[in-house]
């Protein structure tokens, strides 16, 4: 397990950082949210003359500003892209960085297999999206104590969840995609996360466009659906097994590829 | 003798260019072996190949008798390498690197780290990004000398090492050889090449173009003649392979039969004459000149 501990310790810091920036963020909206409470009737008129937007973030019901609803959009919108950002921008990162850093003719000729190698990489990814999504979750029920607001913890629990296996899947997709990989581009992250971000957000204003729900982890992770029903395991399985499918072939190119040194 | 290195029609092309072409190879157990060949002639490529680190498009290659594809991790256990240009992980100290590279072959080789570290005067505290070119080098070195692997494979090894460093370098790999090492090394410095290796490989655009001993090479039968004061020149004979003139002498060298040399030089008008064995570098350069490619 060096190669796993390696990667811990190399990304701690950016664990670190991501974790306590999305974490300032969503404590600061939870601070805000006594004054929110205290103006719902104006909340609530507000936003439902502003349904278009409204319905473009998920916030379809008429229940805007229940504090678990609240804290579903901050956080979907904090936890789901900032989370995301940092597992897909890690997960490109994991193996192109080795030849992109020229790192692997160092690593490389050390008698360990390929399948090792990324299997520790991609552990210590999974590591790291889980501990950035306890952190983030830890604090903002400490926050929400803070504010004598508490969390119904049914759905702050499912809320999370989804937030976890959303985050955990861009990073998987990433991951795969860096086998393909000669260099490590943030902008490969960045661009797969905002993309599937904004499929979500079209497909809360277009319903025509549900089916692009399978495609985008944002759907199933987005704060309204989760917290007022149960998970669609349906498009979770199938977009995780198409998750699964560029990680296989991330697998199969990273274990035959010739390094570029 | 056992075969350390074997290649048969080694070849690796990246689409359409080659990268080696048809390479035969073979290094011998207890061999310090030269690798040589101007940039891009093919030699980081094949250690690569040696390494696992790129795929064969056809061909063979064994080290230690086992095939490259399919025995990478067992034979990458044996083996200690050095790259030409080393990088490392930012943020890492020296012992942190050399201690990495140790963990990773499952042994503890501190007390030999340590002792190279005082060898190449290392200071094993500092950060890696802070040192220089050289200093990097002795890194590798550290690296690829410390777990006392049975070959070591060394890519232009004493590039950016000072003078000094380059001896305790050589008289370093000198005693891993004495204690039974096989040493490849790739180099364009023809004189250390020739001071150190048994044996050596002259590669040209993926191509083998001679392999033979130092000392087989040294004595061919080429032989640099020059004439001093030359008031008549007759037509050379064969076996010319350059000339050069200058004022009133006339250098050649020379690669064909004794009887038409002296021929050459009974009827020719001169006051001196000079018959030398070619320097390493004159055979090098003799054998990269396209005529003497040996296909």
């Amino acid at each position: 397990m060096i190669i796993f501990k390696h990667e811990m310790k190399r990304g701690r810091r950016a664990l670190f950082i991501w974790s306590v920036a999305i974490s300032a963020f969503v404590v600061i909206s939870l601070m805000l949210y006594p004054k929110i409470e205290r103006n719902m009737k104006l909340v609530n008129s507000i936003l439902t003359n502003f349904q278009f937007l409204t319905a473009a973030f998920g916030m379809f019901n008429t229940d805007y500003v229940s504090m678990i609803s609240y804290y579903g959009i901050e956080a979907g919108a904090f936890l789901g892209l900032g989370g995301g950002l940092f597992a897909a921008t890690t997960g490109a990162a994991m193996l192109a960085k080795e030849e992109g850093r020229h790192t692997a003719e160092f690593l490389m000729p050390h008698p360990i297999s390929r399948f090792s190698v990324i299997t520790q990489k991609l552990l210590a990814l999974l590591v790291q999206v889980i501990i950035l999504n306890l952190f983030v979750s830890g604090v903002s029920l400490l926050a929400a104590q803070i504010v004598k607001r508490p969390f119904p913890m049914d759905q702050f629990a499912q809320l999370h969840f989804a937030l976890l296996l959303l985050t955990i899947q861009l990073g998987l997709i990433c991951f795969g995609l860096s086998a393909f990989m000669k260099k490590d581009n943030p902008v490969v992250g960045i661009a797969v996360t905002l993309a599937f971000y904004f499929t979500n957000i079209f497909i809360n204003i277009n319903r025509e466009t549900a089916l692009f729900k399978y495609i985008t982890p944002y759907f199933y992770a987005d704060g309204s659906r989760v917290i007022d029903g149960a998970m669609p395991w349906d498009v979770i399985s199938i977009s995780y097994a198409a998750a699964a499918v560029i990680l296989m072939a991330g697998y199969i190119k990273y274990i035959r590829k010739d390094l570029a040194i | 003798m056992e075969s350390i290195i074997k290649t048969k029609l080694l070849t690796k092309r990246y689409g359409r260019t080659m990268g080696i072409d048809t390479l035969n190879l073979n290094v011998e157990q207890g061999d310090v072996f030269g690798f040589i060949g101007p940039n891009g002639a093919g030699k980081s490529t094949t250690i690569r190949v040696l390494l696992g680190l790129i795929n064969i498009t056809s061909g063979m290659a064994e080290v230690f008798g086992l095939d490259v594809r399919k025995h990478r991790k067992e034979i990458q256990q044996r083996i200690g390498y050095m790259p030409s240009e080393a990088s490392y992980y930012s943020g890492m100290k020296v012992k942190d690197v050399v201690q990495m590279s140790a963990k990773l072959r499952r042994t503890n080789c501190k007390r030999e780290a340590n002792r190279l570290f005082d060898r190449f005067d290392l200071d094993e505290n500092r950060r890696v990004e802070d040192l220089s070119f050289g200093n990097k080098k002795k890194v590798s070195i550290v690296c690829a000398l410390q777990h006392k692997p049975e070959l070591i494979i060394l890519d232009e090894p004493t590039s950016g090492l000072d003078p000094l460093m380059q001896k305790e370098f050589w008289d370093a790999l000198r005693e891993r050889h004495n204690a039974g090492a096989t040493v490849f090394l790739s180099s364009h410095v023809l004189s250390e090449v020739q001071q150190y290796c048994k044996n050596i490989a002259i590669i040209r655009e993926g191509r083998l173009v001679v392999q033979d001993s130092v000392e087989a090479l040294s004595n061919s039968t080429a032989r640099r003649v020059t004439l001093r004061g030359v008031r008549h020149l007759p037509l050379l004979p064969d076996g010319v392979l350059e000339q050069s003139k200058m004022d009133s002498d006339f250098t050649f060298l020379y690669k064909g039969s004794m009887e038409d040399l002296t021929d050459f030089l009974a009827a020719a008008k001169f006051d001196d004459l000079y018959v030398t064995e070619p320097e390493m570098e004159e055979l090098f350069l003799h054998f990269y000149a396209k005529a003497g490619v040996r296909k």
